[in-house]
């Protein structure tokens, strides 16, 4: 395993020298030292210990990163990209101080929506929520996908580490739907990737429509956490928008019901997505302060977006979702299935807030943590796996929160037990937690996402020695002076 | 002025819900305020809450209250159809749908619990501005 250890980036050139030539690069109204400034950047909700960054700077151009990049590799100075700080893995933590890029100011541009081949060209710092009021304003037939994230996160950051989607049961993960990237490497090189990779300086917009056939050199960025480059422009793929909705809710008395169910209703190809929550989490989004499941109330319930083209082809899949479950309950399930938007509409338009994506699940944000084990999970292992960290949340009296999805047509699983938590009274508890319910999962063959560096420490030690070998080559390759998101996987 | 008590179960919530979108109401004051009865509703797949209307509040108890002066009970399903104007609650009744006890001769019970319980259902299941972000915009 590669041991981490702290290192003085200032050994070839002076603080003072990096900041005048920050100065030179971005302008004195787009750098900053100051501790005030730099505070917000050197944490965020998770457990992941806090460091300071030594600068931010805001670019607004590909020229300006690209000289930041060539002189931080010159003097190996950390570089940290930042876009919003919404995800749950201390993963814009800049374990090693160094130069945190703000992309979420300036570089938030939706530089083309392509109607035809439906994509959007986006550069890092564009949110959810711009994104969505862009497609509803201008192509309203079109639409994105949209994770259980707040509406000012950010589409690149989620779709370069594999972040989760309102459309997963069809299209499986975010970074799926990747058309290609411009990227700046570590000597200055800006390569585009995918099929805009035809021409010199610049590619058309309307070149962005594909990933393959070439070598997937799309894979050297995607999962790698901002370690091998910057990011510089991003095409995600977009999707017709169904003009027929009718989201249902299917409810699980039984502990481990959900899991027969996901497997077959992933495999039958009906919904757009399965949002399965422990009922504690339902009855925090409904606005119970501190939820506590009653005996007489489901385990599980799950929210599913369903889409049709027309009325007919809407019936026809709740059929097949009525003929499911009524399966299911012969074989000994207890599961129910009832109208979404009517339920809610009687329950409170809060609960509402997990399907109109995206939107700020604000029970999620009330304390001042909040973490998880977010993993992608066999689903042949879903009932064991939620049975042993129901016992888990159990032994440590913290009630269960756990999310679960079907990918891809039934290819695969998320499991994510989500913990929100105060910071300062229960950080400890939640820790300890946390660690055994990681251990549990990742012996269940569970492959955690977004990962903060105290879990890909774990991971290392299953993994196969070729696997880190390869990867470590790959991360020596494309930095060798480690300068790109250090601390990362280990690094 | 109505009490109405916050639960933290999810079938006494979605009455509190429902209930609390009209307890400014002058109608529904009138209705529930010393009613001084318990009703016990029981929402298939879901479990039995007791519903005590005491003087000006309303409050719920997760369980089958002892001696209820009415016990309902209807699927889920049932309840939505007849919050959508789907079905009408008296033909739910006769078709069976809807299962009520202690009703006896006393024609207000059944007008109260009518204006109370379903009519505060139907306006909520019409409720036009769906988008919970456009509501409650100054207490949000």
């Amino acid at each position: 395993m590669t041991v981490i250890k702290q290192r003085n980036i200032f050994e070839k050139i002076s603080k003072d020298n990096v900041y005048s030539k920050l100065l030179e690069i971005f302008g004195s109204d787009y750098v900053t030292n100051k501790d005030v400034d730099l505070y917000p950047y050197s944490q965020d909700m998770t457990e992941n210990k806090p460091h300071m960054p030594d600068f931010i700077v805001i670019p607004e151009s590909k020229e300006q990163l690209i000289e930041l990049v060539k002189f931080c590799n010159e003097y190996s100075i950390p570089i940290v990209p930042y876009t919003t700080g919404n995800n749950v893995g201390g993963l814009t933590i800049p374990d090693y101080g160094g130069i945190v890029v703000d992309f979420g100011k300036k570089m938030n541009k939706i530089l083309h929506i392509d109607d035809n081949m439906m994509y959007a060209l986006l550069e890092p710092g564009v949110t959810f929520g711009q994104l969505k009021k862009h497609l509803d304003e201008n192509f309203p037939t079109l639409r994105y996908s949209f994770p259980n994230a707040p509406p000012y996160s950010g589409v690149v950051g989620n779709a370069l580490l594999s972040g989760m989607t309102n459309l997963g049961a069809k299209i499986g993960s975010m970074a799926d739907s990747i058309n290609g990237l411009e990227v700046i490497t570590v000597d200055g090189n800006v390569a585009r990737i995918g099929s805009c990779f035809y021409g010199n300086d610049k590619a058309e917009d309307d070149s962005w429509w594909c990933r393959y056939p070439m070598p997937d050199l799309l894979g050297l960025f995607v999962n790698f956490q901002g370690m091998t480059g910057l990011v510089t422009k991003c095409a995600v793929q977009l999707w017709p928008k169904e003009p027929i909705e009718k989201p249902q809710l299917v409810v699980f008395f039984g502990l481990t019901d959900l899991g027969p169910f996901l497997r077959e209703v992933g495999r039958a190809d009906i919904v757009n997505d399965v949002a399965a929550f422990s009922v504690e989490v339902a009855k925090m989004e409904v606005g119970i302060p501190e939820p506590v499941k009653y005996p007489e109330e489901p385990f599980y319930t799950a929210v599913m977006p369903m889409t049709a083209k027309t009325e007919n082809q809407m019936n026809a899949k709740l059929e097949i979702l009525k003929d499911i479950i009524e399966k299911l309950n012969k074989e000994g399930t207890d599961i129910h299935l009832i109208d979404y938007s009517e339920f809610a509409k009687i329950f409170g338009l809060k609960a509402l807030n997990i399907y109109n994506l995206p939107s700020q699940i604000l029970s999620l944000h009330e304390y001042s943590g909040l973490t998880w084990f977010g993993a992608y999970a066999p689903t042949h292992k879903f009932e064991e796996l939620i049975e042993k960290t129901d016992a888990l949340y159990r032994k440590h009296g913290v009630p269960p929160f756990n999310y679960l999805k079907i990918m891809k047509g039934g290819h695969y699983g998320i499991f994510r037990p989500i913990i929100r938590f105060k910071k300062f009274t229960d950080q400890d508890k939640i820790v300890r937690l946390l660690e055994e319910i990681a251990d549990v999962c990742i012996d269940l063959g569970c492959i955690p996402y977004k990962t903060p560096s105290w879990l890909t420490a774990k991971l290392r030690k299953k993994i196969n020695p070729g696997w880190i070998s390869l990867f470590e080559k790959i991360k020596h390759c494309m930095d060798p002076n480690n300068i790109f998101n250090p601390g990362r996987w280990n690094t | 002025m109505l009490n109405i008590e916050f639960p933290d179960d999810l079938i006494s919530l979605s009455l509190y819900n429902i209930f609390s979108s009209r307890k400014d109401e002058r109608k529904f004051i009138k209705h529930a305020k010393d009613w001084n009865k318990k009703i016990m509703l029981h929402i298939e797949p879901f479990y039995p809450v007791t519903v005590i209307f005491n003087g000006s509040n309303i409050r719920f108890e997760r369980k089958e209250y002892p001696e209820p002066d009415m016990k309902v009970k209807l699927h889920i399903n049932t309840m939505l159809d007849i919050a959508n104007d789907r079905l009408n609650p008296f033909f739910a009744i006769e078709e069976g749908k809807m299962e009520i006890e202690g009703l006896g001769e006393d024609s207000e019970k059944i007008m109260r619990f009518y204006n109370i319980f379903v009519v505060s259902m139907q306006m909520a299941a019409q409720e036009p501005n769906v988008n919970y972000y456009e509501i409650n915009k100054n207490t949000r």
